[in-house]
C-alpha cells in the first residue's frame, strides 16, 4: 500500500500528507514527481460503487477539481485530481464560528450555481452530498464543490443514490427500503438548505438538536425571510420544498437584493425621525424664549408645546425599538446550553445495521452448526467448528438467535450469567433459515446440573423443507 | 418593574446596614438602608432607599425588585434588589465500557437550555435570566443478534430529537408536566414502533431499557421502562423507578416483545438534592446508601460531581461489576451563572 512517500502512487505520485477522510476513502496531498506538482489523491477500493471519476471527467473544471489521472494497484483505486489551496466552510466554522447573513447569502447563491450546473448536463448529475466539509473556498473566495462519491446520473424522472451524509441527505435519500430510495433535484435543494443551516447556525445538524432548533431560535441575527427559505428547502416531503436549484437561488438573491434596499430605508427613516425630534426641541426653546414672566396663559402655552415635545422623543424612541426589533426576526424562545450525547451506535442508523447483518451472514459457511444453551438462557454458537463438551469456546462466541419463550410463547430476555426462575416449561427457538443449509441437520442440546453435574442431552435431527427458507 | 401588589399578607420595616457589595456601584456610600417588604399572594416585594442617617433621605433613588415566593434574598437587608434571582442547573455524567466487555451497549443523552423570556418587542431579555430546562436520558441495550447499542443508541437519538422538536415548546407552559408527559408517551411509541417494524424487516431481536427524566427548575417529569434507575438523593437517597425485572427475566422495555407503556412520574426538587439517572452496571455493587455519602451534602462543584460519580462507578468494577457502566445527575444551584 502506498502510503508515507514509502512507495509512490504508481511510480509517480509522491504523498506529502493526508487531508482527510471521505466516505469512500481517504485524501492525500502527493507531489507529481515528474512535474514538481502537487496534486491531490483519493484512494477508494477497486471494488467500490460510485462513478465519481466518469461524473468528475464530465464537470466543468471550474466547479470542481478535474481529474487528470487514475490509478489503480494493490486493490486501490487513486483519483489524481487538482489541488484546492484553501479551507473548507466545515473548517471556517471550526475556527471562526456561523458565517454572517451576507456572506452566507453569497455561498447559498454560488453552490446554487455549481449545483444548477450539475442538473443542467445530459443526462443530469445529481451531487447529493452538499455539506460544508465538501464545499471549499480558496484563496480567491471562489467556491468548489469536492468529492463526487455520492454523484449518480439520473436516467428519467428519478435516480437511485448509493450513499448519504447523515443530516445533511434529504429524507427520501435515507428510507431504508431500498424501493422507496428515489432522490431527484429536490433532494440537492435540501442539501443546500442544510449546509445554508449549518453555516449561519454554526451547528451541525447531525448532532443534537439535530436541526430541530430554529435558526432565529439560535441566532437572533438571521433574518425571517432567510430562515423561511432554509425552512421551506429542508422539509422532509419533497413536494413541499422548491421544485428546483433555480427556484432556491432566485429566492436567496431576491433577498440579498432585499437586504440591500432595506438598509437605505431604515438608515433614512431613523435620520428623519431624529430630525423631526431635534425640529421639536428646537421649536419648543423658541418659544420658551419668547415667554414674558408671570403670565398664567403662556404657562399654559409652554406646558403644551412641553407635552407635544414629549410626545414626539417618545414616539421617536418607541420607532427605532421597533424597527429594530422588526429587523432582528422573531428573537429566541431557548437558548441551548449544553449538549451531550454518547453511544457506540455507528452514524447512519439502520444502512449500517443492514450491513452488519449482511456480513454476518456471509461469514457461516454451509456446514453443520451446532449451537449450545448456556447457563442463564443464553444461546451461543461457533460456526462451523466442531466443539468438545457443550460448553467449549462459548465465551467469545456471538449471540445466536436460539430465543427463549415461556410457556405462553412469549419472549423471554435473560441476563447473561444470571438464572432464569420458572415452574413451566421453556421454549428454544431457532430460526432454520439462518443455517442456510440444504442438507439434513443434527441439533444437540446439552443441558448440565450446576448442582449435581448431571449431564441431559437431547439430539434431534431437522431437515429444511422445500419453501421453509423462501425458495 | 413593579407589579400591583394584591391580598397583602404581610408588611415588614426594618433598617439594616448594608455593605458596598451588596448594591451595585450607585449605592455604595450609603451605610444605612431603609428597606420595606411587602408579602403578598404574588410573592414578595421590597423597596430599598438609601439613606444617610435614620429618618433623613440622601437620594431620591430607590430600587425596587420582586422575587420569587420562596427565595429569601429580597428580604430586608438581602442583596439582588432590582434583579430576578437566576437558577443554575449544575450537571455531571460518566459513561464507561467497563473492563470485560467490547463495546458500550449504553447510551445517554443530557441536554440542556435556557427557556427564554420574550421582551415587549420580541427577543430575547438575556439579562433578565430565564427558567433553566433539562432532559436527562439513560438506555441499556439488551440482547438479540445485533449488538445492543444499535438498540439503546437509537431510542436515545430519536428521544432527544423529540426534546428539540417538541419537547421543549410543551415545558413553556406554566403547567408543563400532563402535556409534555403525553406528548413524551406518543414519542415512546414512534420509537416502538420504528424498533417493532425493524426487528420484523430484519428478523433480529433488539430491545433497549429506558429511564428519562425532563426538568424545569425545580420540577421534574420521569418516564421509565426497564431496569435502569432514577434516584433522588438529598436527606434520604430516594429510588424514584421500580425496576421492571422479575424471576431474572426483563418484563418490560422498548422493543418488540415486551412493551408496555413506561411509568410516568413527576415530583419536585429541593434545592440541595440531586436527580440521578443510571443504568444496572452502575448502580447493582453498591451499597444502599453509597449515592448519598456521594452526593448530598454542601455546595458541590462540577468537577466535583464528576469525580464522585468515577469513584462510584470504580467502587463497583472493585465489587466485581463487569457491565457497561453510565449515569447522569443533575442538580440545582440556587443562583450564579451557567457552566
Amino acid at each position: 500500500m502506498a502510503e508515507n512517500g514509502k512507495h509512490p502512487i504508481g511510480g509517480k505520485y509522491e504523498i506529502l500528507s493526508r487531508l482527510g477522510q471521505g466516505g469512500a476513502g481517504q485524501v492525500f496531498r502527493v507531489r507529481d514527481l515528474r512535474l514538481g506538482k502537487d496534486w491531490t489523491v483519493k484512494r477508494v477500493r477497486q471494488d467500490c460503487p460510485g462513478m465519481e471519476e466518469q461524473v468528475l471527467s464530465r464537470v466543468d473544471g471550474r466547479l470542481c477539481p478535474r481529474i487528470v489521472d487514475v490509478v489503480e494497484e494493490e486493490g486501490w483505486r487513486y483519483l489524481v485530481m487538482d489541488l484546492i489551496d484553501g479551507e473548507s466552510l466545515e473548517e471556517h466554522l471550526h475556527k471562526e464560528g456561523p458565517y454572517g447573513v451576507e456572506e452566507a447569502l453569497q455561498i447559498g447563491i454560488s453552490l446554487c450555481d455549481a449545483i444548477l450546473s450539475l442538473h443542467r448536463m445530459q443526462p443530469p448529475i445529481l451531487y447529493l452530498d452538499c455539506k460544508p466539509a465538501n464545499v471549499m473556498v480558496d484563496r480567491e473566495g471562489k467556491l468548489w464543490l469536492i468529492d463526487f462519491g455520492s454523484a449518480v446520473e439520473m436516467n428519467g424522472q428519478q435516480a437511485v443514490p448509493i450513499s448519504a451524509s447523515l443530516g445533511y441527505a434529504a429524507p427520501e435519500q435515507m428510507q431504508r427500503d431500498a424501493k422507496e430510495r428515489r432522490v431527484d433535484e429536490r433532494s440537492d435543494v435540501f442539501g443546500i438548505g442544510r449546509t445554508l443551516y449549518a453555516i449561519l447556525g454554526g451547528m451541525d445538524p447531525a448532532r443534537p438538536p439535530y436541526g430541530a432548533c430554529r435558526l432565529t431560535d439560535c441566532r437572533a441575527e438571521v433574518p425571517a425571510k432567510l430562515e423561511k427559505i432554509v425552512d421551506r428547502s429542508t422539509r422532509k416531503r419533497p413536494e413541499e420544498r422548491y421544485q428546483t436549484v433555480e427556484a432556491l437561488k432566485a429566492e436567496l438573491a431576491g433577498l440579498e437584493a432585499q437586504n440591500d434596499r432595506k438598509k437605505r430605508g431604515w438608515a433614512l427613516l431613523t435620520a428623519g425621525t431624529w430630525f423631526l425630534l431635534a425640529l421639536t426641541v428646537w421649536q419648543a426653546m423658541l418659544f420658551y424664549a419668547k415667554l414674558p414672566g408671570g403670565d398664567p396663559a403662556s404657562y399654559g402655552s409652554a406646558l403644551r408645546a412641553f407635552l407635544r415635545m414629549l410626545l414626539c422623543a417618545l414616539a421617536a424612541v418607541l420607532w427605532q425599538r421597533l424597527s429594530a426589533a422588526l429587523q432582528k426576526g422573531n428573537g429566541r424562545s431557548y437558548e441551548p446550553l449544553q449538549n451531550v450525547l454518547r453511544t457506540e451506535k455507528k452514524a447512519g442508523r439502520w444502512p449500517m445495521l443492514l450491513l452488519f447483518f449482511l456480513l454476518a451472514q456471509s461469514l457461516f459457511p454451509k456446514e453443520t452448526l451446532n449451537a449450545y444453551a448456556a447457563a442463564g438462557g443464553q444461546a451461543v454458537w461457533e460456526g462451523g467448528k466442531e466443539q468438545e463438551g457443550p460448553f467449549a469456546g462459548i465465551e467469545d462466541g456471538l449471540l445466536s438467535p436460539v430465543i427463549l419463550r415461556d410457556a405462553r410463547m412469549r419472549k423471554l430476555l435473560v441476563k447473561k450469567g444470571s438464572v432464569l426462575e420458572t415452574q413451566e416449561e421453556i421454549y428454544l427457538e431457532i430460526a432454520p433459515e439462518l443455517f442456510g443449509c440444504e442438507e439434513e441437520l443434527e441439533i444437540r442440546v446439552d443441558a448440565v446440573g450446576r448442582q449435581s453435574g448431571r449431564r441431559y442431552g437431547y439430539l434431534l435431527r431437522y431437515r429444511p423443507q422445500k419453501g421453509e427458507d423462501g425458495r | 418593574m413593579v407589579l400591583p401588589v394584591l391580598f397583602v399578607k404581610k408588611c415588614v420595616f426594618s433598617l439594616t446596614r448594608t455593605g458596598e457589595k451588596a448594591y451595585n456601584k450607585k449605592y455604595k456610600n450609603s451605610r444605612w438602608i431603609l428597606s420595606a417588604s411587602v408579602r403578598s399572594c404574588r410573592g414578595f416585594f421590597s423597596v430599598a432607599i438609601p439613606v444617610d442617617v435614620v429618618g433623613k433621605k440622601k437620594r431620591g433613588r430607590f430600587a425596587v425588585g420582586m422575587a420569587c415566593p420562596r427565595d429569601r434574598s429580597a428580604l430586608p437587608g438581602g442583596p439582588r434588589v432590582g434583579r430576578r434571582v437566576d437558577m443554575a442547573h449544575m450537571t455531571a455524567w460518566y459513561w464507561d465500557r467497563g473492563n470485560f466487555r467490547e463495546t458500550n451497549e449504553d447510551s445517554f443523552s443530557l441536554q440542556r437550555v435556557r427557556l427564554c423570556k420574550k421582551g415587549v418587542f420580541g427577543g430575547c431579555r438575556k439579562d433578565k435570566g430565564g427558567t433553566p430546562a433539562a432532559l436527562l436520558l439513560v438506555c441499556d441495550g439488551i440482547g438479540g443478534m445485533p449488538k445492543g447499542e444499535i438498540a439503546s443508541g437509537f431510542a436515545a437519538e430519536r428521544l432527544t430529537e423529540w426534546f428539540y422538536g417538541e419537547g421543549i415548546d410543551r415545558m413553556r407552559a406554566l403547567f408543563w408536566q400532563k402535556k409534555t408527559a403525553q406528548s413524551a408517551l406518543a414519542a415512546f411509541e414512534k420509537v416502538q414502533e420504528e424498533i417493532e417494524r425493524f426487528e420484523q424487516r430484519e428478523k433480529v431481536c433488539i430491545g433497549t431499557t429506558c429511564t428519562m427524566a425532563l426538568v424545569k427548575g425545580l420540577g421534574f417529569l420521569l418516564l421509565h421502562t426497564g431496569d435502569s434507575r432514577a434516584y433522588l438523593i438529598g436527606r434520604r437517597e430516594r429510588r424514584l423507578t421500580q425496576d421492571h425485572y422479575s424471576g431474572g427475566a426483563l418484563r418490560r422495555c422498548l422493543g418488540a416483545f415486551c412493551h408496555q407503556g413506561p411509568d410516568v412520574l413527576w415530583g419536585r426538587m429541593g434545592k440541595k438534592e440531586t436527580l440521578l439517572l443510571c443504568t444496572d452496571g452502575f448502580y447493582r455493587a453498591l451499597p444502599e446508601g453509597f449515592l448519598k455519602g456521594c452526593f448530598y451534602g454542601d455546595r458541590q462543584e462540577e468537577g466535583n460531581c464528576y469525580k464522585r460519580l468515577k469513584g462510584a462507578a470504580n467502587f463497583g468494577k472493585a465489587q466485581g461489576e463487569k457491565d457497561n457502566q453510565t449515569a447522569v445527575l443533575l442538580r440545582q444551584e440556587g443562583r450564579g451563572q451557567d457552566g
